[in-house]
């Protein structure tokens, strides 16, 4: 079976562990257990932390009940800084295969991933962390 | 092994990712539909700024299937071998990538441990509506060819 849409790991990982951050409210999460409820590996979840601190999104406590925390209120948070802090800025794609030069009058695939990538946008530009807190 | 790559480098984050083969696939087919003149993979590559041996191997699928006659030859080329007005692009992506998947999360994990989806469930939206486009585009559909009745 062939996946068309493809959200990278990486910002998986930085999406979902930032609304269980900001779930767990004056707790503390360390990466086990956000590893352990995500099921991504510890590597690479700390990686992706590490650099959600590195960007001003995260405090990290060390020691045993150490962990990290939102430094950023979560009704502030979109989803999309996150995305965009892990992946780089989303740009408008209007060629799905990234050609320079495109030799036809119309795109082919009907401008539908322009529409995709535009909604993707919208959608986590309209999206806090607050909105996952129950 | 990954070699990691600063955030700056990168020159867009893609949120769909079609594949380069199948996409090609379409593009050659619709070129060769839309041509009055035999095309072969030199021609069609350097169209498609695409890579010869590349093409080739798309192009030998899409005979290998009947959906394209190949004839040798200095004046050689491809020709349309089914109608274009019932090829649908589904069939030519698919003949490429396999089945699409309508149903998945978009993210490579086995079950999901949030009660709601974090990403508003985009993914399989999206590959539904992209699977229907494609569906529901003809190859016709893309040329402009004069002999052609356009049926709408």
């Amino acid at each position: 079976m062939s996946k068309i849409i493809a959200f990278s790991e990486a910002a998986s990982i930085a999406v979902h562990s930032m609304v269980l951050i900001a779930s767990a409210g004056g707790e503390s999460l360390n990466v086990l257990k956000i590893s352990e409820r995500t099921g991504a590996s510890r590597h690479h979840v700390a990686k992706i932390l590490q650099r959600l601190v590195k960007d001003g999104y995260l405090s990290s406590n060390r020691g045993p009940t150490g962990g990290f925390m939102l430094k950023i209120s979560p009704d502030k948070l979109t989803l999309l800084q996150i995305y965009e802090a892990v992946e780089g800025k989303l740009e408008d794609t209007s060629c799905p295969s990234n050609n320079p030069v495109c030799t036809f009058q119309k795109c082919l695939m009907g401008n539908i991933v322009s529409k995709m990538t535009a909604d993707f946008k919208t959608y986590m530009g309209g999206q806090t962390l607050q909105d996952f807190i129950n | 092994m990954r070699i990691e790559i600063p955030n700056y480098l990168f020159h867009m984050a893609d949120v769909v990712r079609i594949s380069e083969a199948a996409s090609l696939a379409v593009h050659a087919m619709a070129l060769i539909a839309g041509s009055d003149e035999m095309m072969n993979v030199n021609r069609i590559a350097e169209i498609n700024k695409a890579s010869r041996n590349h093409l080739a191997k798309i192009m030998q699928i899409l005979v290998k299937n009947n959906y394209l006659d190949s004839v040798r030859g200095p004046k050689g080329g491809f020709s349309l071998k089914k109608d274009p007005a019932t090829t649908t692009l589904l069939e030519i992506y698919e003949l490429i990538e396999g089945t699409l998947n309508t149903h998945h999360c978009g993210i490579d994990s086995q079950q999901c441990p949030f009660p709601e989806c974090i990403f508003g469930n985009l993914a399989g939206k999206f590959s539904t509506e992209f699977i229907e486009y494609l569906k529901n585009k003809k190859l016709s559909d893309l040329t402009t060819k004069k002999n052609e009745k356009n049926n709408h």
